[in-house]
């Protein structure tokens, strides 16, 4: 019995590992490695501390992951969003242009183009001002997603290790529940580490479209989840998400482009 | 704080959308269709990134 609560938390706790693994490969991939893993591994941190705080008492606090799932989902969301747009004004051919955050990336990119013996003191005061905004916007999302999905596998791992459906058959349940969630935390970090180098090769543009369509997905349907609505479905609908807000992007490229070349 | 803001949200218009979307769904949740809620969710959502990606076109 003990081996059947460590298979069913362990193929629970993957499902949400894989889940925080794409936030944060994404944001690795697009933001910069440091900031992503630092954030991951704060999100442990949080993580751990609140654990070891409340302890089984987790269980008693399930508004507590519905506030977190609603705070940083609707975070994400509006996150994602601001990608989203990005990359369909990018893949239509157009470019805000009043886009703060393109003239933010554009005045980055210039001054990392100047030779570090090129640059003023003014120059490298800015680039390192601007470089710690983006780094604590990856490090905030990588930590959302971590802390957000480790709360998940917690109440994974209580839910199982401390059931009553399993009766007096299981000895020491728990402690097989716990073992379970860190087996699927260390196959899903493997996964992430085979998988980044592969990543690395997509082209920019394209990755950056992606990670908004992943950012909403998981933004809205963390937000749901906080709200309370019905997933249909529940994780499983996270590809239905993905593929309308995907088909939702692709009308707007083919529309603005199409509205751009008819003014042409 | 104003970075962060800046950062994570920076832009107003996107934010009330996205809280009125979500507000509605929470109101279709409170009177028993949390399906239905889904739905609108998603509804909300599209539409919000319709008008994000048209604004910032202007």
């Amino acid at each position: 019995m003990n081996w059947i609560i460590a298979l069913l938390t362990f193929l629970a706790a993957t499902v949400e590992w894989v889940e925080a693994l794409t936030i944060v490969l994404a944001t690795g991939l697009t933001m910069g490695w440091r900031p992503a893993l630092r954030g991951t591994l704060l999100g442990f941190l949080a993580l751990a501390l609140i654990v070891a705080a409340f302890g089984l008492l987790l269980a008693k606090l399930a508004f507590l992951k519905t506030i977190l799932q609603l705070v940083i989902g609707l975070l994400l969301l509006l996150f994602g969003l601001r990608w989203v747009a990005k990359a369909v004004l990018r893949s239509a051919g157009r470019v805000g242009l009043h886009d703060e955050d393109q003239i933010f990336e554009r005045q980055v990119a210039a001054l990392r183009k100047l030779a570090p013996d090129q640059r003023s003191a003014e120059d490298q005061a800015k680039l390192a001002a601007m470089t710690a905004q983006a780094d604590r916007a990856a490090q905030a999302v990588s930590f959302q997603s971590v802390l957000l999905e480790g709360l998940e596998v917690a109440f994974i791992v209580i839910t199982f290790g401390v059931s009553d459906h399993f009766g007096q058959a299981a000895a020491h349940p728990l402690g097989f529940a716990v073992g379970g969630a860190l087996l699927a935390l260390v196959v899903v970090a493997l996964l992430g580490a085979a998988v980044h180098r592969p990543l690395t090769q997509v082209p920019e543009n394209t990755l950056k479209y992606i990670v908004g369509v992943f950012l909403t997905t998981f933004g809205t349907f963390w937000a749901g989840e906080g709200l309370g609505v019905a997933w249909p479905g529940s994780d499983l609908s996270l590809l239905g998400l993905a593929l309308v807000i995907w088909l939702a992007t692709r009308m707007l490229v083919l529309r603005i482009s199409g509205r751009a070349a008819r003014t042409a | 704080m104003k970075v962060l803001y800046n950062l994570l949200i920076g832009d107003h218009l996107t934010l009330i959308w996205v809280l009125v979307t979500a507000l509605i769904s929470w109101l279709v949740v409170r009177l028993g269709a949390p399906t239905l809620a889904a739905f609108l969710l998603l509804l909300g959502v599209v539409l919000t990134m319709i008008n994000t990606t048209y604004r910032k076109l202007r």
